[in-house]
């Protein structure tokens, strides 16, 4: 095949300049759009806003640690307060705005329909309303801050959060409605799951990305209700003096937090699962070979979605939960850790004689697998009743779930930014830069989060505003991993804002990639699909495509019955 | 805004040096002095053994296939004879379930022991609130600190009259939230004598991680002294303390000082102690009010009624009435506060000091005898009447009073005026005399007997173990009640009367 | 299935990879999209019900309360409205496109007059609220701040009326949500866009008129059984 001929093929199915970036010019084309891609896009776009204004929350409260006594906030109450306000909008943001909505928001809504073979989302109209909730919501949560910035923490635990008199029900209103939209989400991906797969797309033949968002829906459509009545019953018992939660009118707290942890459990699902589908895609991928135990991959998925329901009860092994519940719900604790470590030894077998290169979101892949290894067995350690007892709320439990959130998800969501880049928006980045600052984030992550471990272990509680001297080495050494990530985040804005203004165009499939995500050009047109492709095997199959120098992509080889779309030539 | 780093300096350097390579020699936790410290060091042991062994594992196999397998060429694809087996599958999944589970056996082994308080353990009440600790003990002393025996059971009854809070001494390897509306237990036996911080571990707002407290392990013999001399906080080393000292002591021990500062630094939960007494305060309605001896007093009894420009009421519990009365009943602790608060005021003045150190007042007996009203003998043998007055005072103390009244008015329960002696109609349906094994059964098993009209469970069925002393079980305090009882009602007779005292003679 | 298309066939015919989003044709789409939101609305319902009984289960009722017999009507007005909604489908079914829209002019009346009988119901137990409130006036209990030392909790009154308006309000929103697409489909049941073949919108507005009938009975027996 020839250079002119490839170009030939990529000019027949995107016309030259002719992608979903710039069919349909205008502020109002964004913004009543109906594009399951730009939908995306406008998430990516929301979603990391928050996340640096989050980030620089948390940099706040590193800097706060500093010394015992605190930098910023320190000799009174009302400083204190504060430093509670901060942490507490570091954590609603991160856990509300970014972590929950924004990997299926993003990349879900963006790489979903492709993957599926499909034109759109099932419901693009809903798709559109669930982000405008996102949105609203959001402003909410902004205008409670002006108003006085909540300090109930992000987990609003009855009575102090019915007794404080900062701004409780307009956050609360604003993470109702996000809520929301993570409900239509889940439904939307679930009916486009179901109803909208490319003909021969069987379910097996689905990629893993896409069973991870499954798993991920059916959480949300089932647990996030549950959330909203919590939520709703706090803004009555704030208005009205319900009485549900309050024990001064015959209420119970820890009801509350049963609710609470309801959601709150499943949704660390929300937030991990689409990190090991991400992680899943990139690692066949850049070992080019097919993913080790596919079905086993799946149902683990499944598996976890399904017992996560039934874990809430360890976020209360200290507060007067009868032994015998403790013991049923340090159990199923314990059983939900078996899928996520086939999923490790999975992904492990994956790398056994594959092929691999250590492109930045394979780095980003592997970091994810090192930190979620030691998120997840702290997580084991606090999932055992008898240590419970000993690290419940301090420092330890921030570091565990630190290390499953930051090292997890967002380490997998950037894996993923990296590895759909380039068909999103059609331009390379600097792969030197990428490296480095993938290993700026792994030390930076390890070097924040591991000496919290061992605080916590020694006796610091978390959401401290001040500590005993004691600890100051540890903090200290927190405080420059923090801002270790913040020179990384910085440096990688910098790089991929430069890709796009001055990035080497990106060919249609740069990384080898065999799922049908990459079978159209960078970026994709409106319609995603020229013609309705046509699927006769599983996913991920790497010995019909070929490198092209010159186009700096793979192209296929042999005759490519799965992919009739994919814009090869028989 | 401080830049001070020079003690952290000083601490790094002692750290690095001496402490860390322990930490990690412990793996992390730390060394623990209750008796459950061995189990729980043991379950971290093996927990973090296999968790290192695997993430070694899992780094090296990462590694090492990364560096193995590096793909040569672009073109280069893996090896397809491996996409799954289902053995090695099978047995990744059982091997991680198989230690999972003997984790979890351990984990709920140990916790079942820790979690279960041992019989006849030592017993003292936790008091917690934003944002301090207070440490009731069986004598009736009141603390700041808490005091345990080494080598002793001790059971601690926690309570709180705000929000949640948690008890977190992870020396002593122990942790329980305190909810409010609930009394949770936790039970501690720690090996040796030690020093260790007491820490509020579940978020209760802005003091949050101002709220801890000292905690001593002593010797029994020496706990008992720190113990005894707590309760008594008119004297200091055996010398009679002034009244504001004592006062100084309260303002600590009941935790005042968590929202009332001394030093007139600005931005407290409550209003500055310092300069307060004597001067005018401005109340919601805009008025000005002199702060005197009785304004004083009705804050800090009835802190709902207060209405202080500036700060929102029902902040303040009102369980301090209570406390107070609990340590003097004749109000001189009420007193000793306020005589404190004068001393630290430059506008105190005959009105707003306490009236035994008025100087016109004649000399005040400094005995902290009660002075009780006269009782109504309706009958009583004299030798009873000690009884009475000790049984009026545990009313107040337990608020009875609150849902029956002594006057004969309607209550949420019953009124005790005319009750001991009288017929009592039962929801079954029965009339039976309210005689002493009636009234004592009443008291301690509220949920037995029901009078008609009454419903089950209003009644807590906490006054059993409130009333019982380390020594007699309930009787002592329970017959002082009921001889009190007695002396309100005109139906009593000797089958009422508690025995002993009376029916001897 | 032909029912189970989404839009009006002259929708498919937009042109791919226009800058206008594709329309999609995805049979039974539309139905799994209301089921699985019917399924999680109920979750919503069924949590919040959970969280009062338990509430209620822990202790003893102060004074007992009387719900407004003008539930009953309510109610019986509900279940009306969910007899025209199912007459108005199975009239679509059969073809019959007047029948259609005078049952569900009929299911949007009914519904606007369930939510009317609702308010006054509301408003009748605030008086009992002052009522209750007056009798724990009476008995000592003071309606908010701390319980007396000693005193185990008991479920106040008010926490029973509270517990009413939240239920009622809760349903009567979804009411509401459920009224704006029963009115667009009606408007468009007149201007004729439905026919055998084609009837999605009505589909979809049955089965969550039913679903908000089922969360009505459930709640008000509970109400009946607790107060």
């Amino acid at each position: 095949m020839t250079t002119a001929e490839i170009s030939e093929h990529i000019g027949e199915h995107a016309p030259i300049g002719g992608n979903y970036l710039n069919q349909g010019k205008g502020i109002k084309s964004w913004l009543f759009t109906l594009d399951h891609k730009r939908i995306g896009l406008m998430y990516l776009i929301s979603g990391l806003t928050m996340f640096f204004i989050g980030g620089m929350l948390a940099m706040v409260i590193r800097t706060q640690l500093l010394v015992p006594n605190g930098l910023i906030f320190h000799g009174s109450y009302e400083a204190y307060k504060h430093y509670n306000q901060v942490f507490t909008l570091h954590g609603i943001i991160m856990v509300f705005m970014v972590l929950v909505p924004i990997p299926p928001g993003a990349l879900g809504n963006f790489v979903l329909p492709l993957m599926l073979g499909a034109k759109d989302v099932a419901f693009p109209r809903l798709n559109l309303l669930s982000y405008y909730l996102y949105i609203t919501g959001a402003i909410m949560a902004v205008v409670s801050t002006l108003l006085g910035a909540v300090d109930t923490g992000w987990t609003f635990y009855t009575p102090f959060s019915i007794q404080t008199e900062t701004y409780v029900v307009w956050m609360v209103l604003g993470i109702f409605l996000l809520g929301f939209s993570s409900i239509l989400t889940g439904l939307n991906f679930i009916v486009t799951i179901h109803k909208l797969r490319a003909p021969g797309m069987k379910w097996f033949r689905m990629p893993m990305f896409v069973w991870a968002s499954y798993a991920t829906s059916i959480i949300q459509v089932a647990a996030t209700p549950v959330l909203g009545v919590t939520l709703l019953l706090l803004v009555a018992e704030r208005v009205m003096g319900v009485g549900i939660f309050n024990s001064a009118l015959g209420g119970d707290p820890v009801l509350f937090q049963d609710f609470f942890w309801f959601y709150s459990h499943p949704a660390v699902y929300i937030m991990i699962l689409p990190a090991m589908g991400i992680v899943g895609e990139i690692i066949t991928v850049f070992s080019r070979k097919p993913i080790f135990g596919y079905k086993f991959i799946v149902m683990s998925s499944l598996a976890i979605a399904l017992i996560g329901f039934v874990v809430w009860g360890h976020h209360l092994f200290v507060n007067g939960q009868s032994a015998e519940w403790d013991a049923i719900f340090s159990f199923m604790t314990f059983f939900v850790a078996v899928p996520s470590a086939v999923k490790v030894f999975n992904w492990l077998a994956t790398m056994y004689k594959g092929a691999i290169s250590l492109s930045t979101p394979m780095l980003y892949a592997l970091s994810f697998i090192v930190l979620f290894t030691i998120g997840g067995f702290t997580g084991v350690i606090l999932g055992a009743l008898a240590t419970n007892v000993v690290l419940h709320d301090t420092y330890f439990v921030v570091a565990h779930f630190h290390y499953v959130m930051m090292g997890g998800t967002i380490i997998a969501f950037i894996g993923g930014l990296h590895y759909w880049w380039p068909k999103m928006f059609g331009k390379m980045y600097n792969e030197t830069l990428g490296r480095i600052t993938c290993v700026m984030l792994f030390i930076g992550i390890n070097l924040t989060f591991f000496p919290q471990f061992i605080v916590g272990a020694e006796g610091m509680p978390r959401r401290y505003a001040t500590y005993l001297p004691q600890y100051q080495l540890y903090m200290i050494a927190s405080t420059v991993g923090a801002y270790i990530q913040l020179a990384a985040f910085l440096l990688m804005a910098g790089y991929l804002i430069h890709s796009l203004v001055r990035g080497k165009k990106a060919p249609a499939n740069p990384w080898g990639a065999s799922t049908l995500d990459w079978s159209m050009a960078s970026p994709p047109t409106t319609g995603n699909f020229q013609e309705m492709p046509v699927v006769t095997q599983g996913p991920y199959h790497y010995d019909d495509m070929e490198y092209d120098g010159r186009l700096g992509g793979f192209v296929h080889v042999d005759p490519v019955p799965a992919l009739a779309g994919a814009g090869v030539e028989h | 805004m401080s830049f001070n780093f020079a003690p952290g300096a000083a601490n790094i350097i002692q750290m690095t040096t001496l402490k860390l390579p322990g930490v990690l020699a412990a793996w992390g936790l730390p060394h623990s002095d209750a008796v459950t410290g061995p189990d729980v060091q043991f379950l971290w042991d093996f927990i973090l053994g296999v968790a290192v062994f695997f993430t070694v594992l899992i780094v090296v196999l990462m590694v090492f296939f990364s560096i193995r397998y590096h793909a040569k060429t672009k073109n280069q694809v893996g090896d397809h004879g491996h996409t799954h087996n289902t053995a090695l599958e099978l047995t990744w999944s059982i091997i991680p379930l198989i230690l999972l589970m003997i984790m979890f056996v351990l984990g709920f082994k140990y916790y079942l022991n820790m979690d279960t308080p041992p019989s006849g353990a030592y017993k003292i009440d936790v008091q917690a609130k934003q944002w301090s600790w207070t440490f009731v003990y069986p004598n009736g002393g009141i603390s700041d600190k808490l005091y345990l025996p080494a080598g002793r059971p001790v059971r601690l009854d926690m309570t709180s009259s705000d929000v949640l809070h948690g008890f977190w001494i992870p020396r002593l390897s122990i942790q329980k939230d305190v909810v409010p509306g609930r009394v949770m237990t936790v039970w501690i036996e720690a090996k040796k004598s030690a020093r260790m911080w007491l820490q509020c571990a579940e978020y209760c707002g802005s003091g949050h991680s101002k709220m801890r407290a000292r905690v001593i392990v002593e010797p029994y013999a020496q706990f008992k002294k720190s113990v005894h001399a707590i309760a008594d906080i008119w004297k200091q080393n055996g010398k009679t303390l002034s009244l504001a000292a004592v006062g100084r002591k309260l303002h600590i021990t009941l935790g005042c000082i968590a929202c009332h500062n001394m030093t007139g630094a600005p931005g407290g939960v409550g209003p500055t102690w310092k300069n307060l007494a004597g001067s005018k305060v401005h109340d919601t309605n805009g008025q000005v009010v002199v702060a005197n001896y009785q304004y004083l007093k009705s804050a800090i009894l009835h802190p709902g009624h207060l209405k202080v420009k500036g700060y929102p009421r029902g902040i303040m519990p009102n369980t301090f009435a209570a406390q107070l009365k609990k340590i003097a009943p004749n109000g001189r602790a009420l007193d000793a506060l306020i005589a404190y608060i004068n001393s630290k005021s430059k506008y105190a003045n005959q009105q707003s000091l306490p009236p035994e150190l008025r100087k016109s007042s004649t000399t005040v007996q400094p005995s902290a005898k009660p002075k009780t009203a006269p009782v109504k003998a309706s009958g009583l043998p004299a030798a009873a009447l000690p009884f009475v007055s000790k049984g009026k005072v545990l009313v107040q103390t337990f608020g009875c009073t609150g849902c029956h009244s002594v006057t004969g008015a309607s209550g949420v329960g019953p009124t005790w005026k005319d009750l001991a002696g009288s017929a009592v109609t039962l929801t079954t349906g029965k009339v039976v005399t309210a005689d002493y094994k009636y009234l004592r059964e009443m008291i301690l098993h509220p949920g037995t007997l029901l009078v008609k009209g009454a419903t089950a469970g209003v009644m807590s069925g906490t006054y059993g173990s409130m009333l019982s002393g380390p020594k007699h079980p309930h009787e002592k305090k329970l017959k002082a009640i009921i001889w009190y009882l007695n002396s309100l009602s005109d139906h009593a007779n000797k089958a009422s009367w508690p025995p002993g005292v009376g029916t001897k003679k | 299935m032909t029912d189970d298309i989404d839009l009006p066939p002259h929708a498919l015919n937009a042109a791919a990879g226009s800058s206008r989003q594709p329309m999609l044709f995805v049979p039974g789409a539309g139905a799994m999209g209301v089921g699985l939101l019917v399924f999680s609305l109920s979750v919503l319902f069924a949590s919040s019900l959970i969280g009062y009984l338990y509430i209620r289960a822990q202790a003893p009722v102060v004074a007992h309360l009387r719900l407004p017999n003008l539930l009953w009507v309510s109610t019986a007005v509900l279940l009306i409205s969910s007899i025209t909604m199912h007459a108005g489908l199975r009239a679509i079914q059969h073809g019959r496109e007047s029948r259609l829209t005078r049952n569900l002019a009929a299911t949007f009346g009914l519904g606007l007059l369930f939510l009317i009988l609702q308010a006054i119901s509301a408003v009748d137990i605030f008086h009992s609220l002052q009522l209750s409130n007056i009798a724990m006036a009476r008995v000592g209990i003071r309606n908010t701040g701390g319980l007396a030392p000693g005193l185990t909790p008991v479920v106040q009154t008010h926490v029973l009326i509270a517990a009413f308006y939240v239920f009622t309000a809760l349903h009567a929103l979804h009411v509401i949500g459920g009224l704006i697409p029963l009115g667009v489909v009606l408007q468009r049941a007149i201007n004729g866009v439905y026919s055998r073949n084609y009837y999605p919108g009505v589909r979809y507005c049955s089965i969550y008129w039913h679903f908000l009938d089922v969360v009505w009975l459930v709640i008000f027996v509970v109400l009946l059984a607790t107060f």
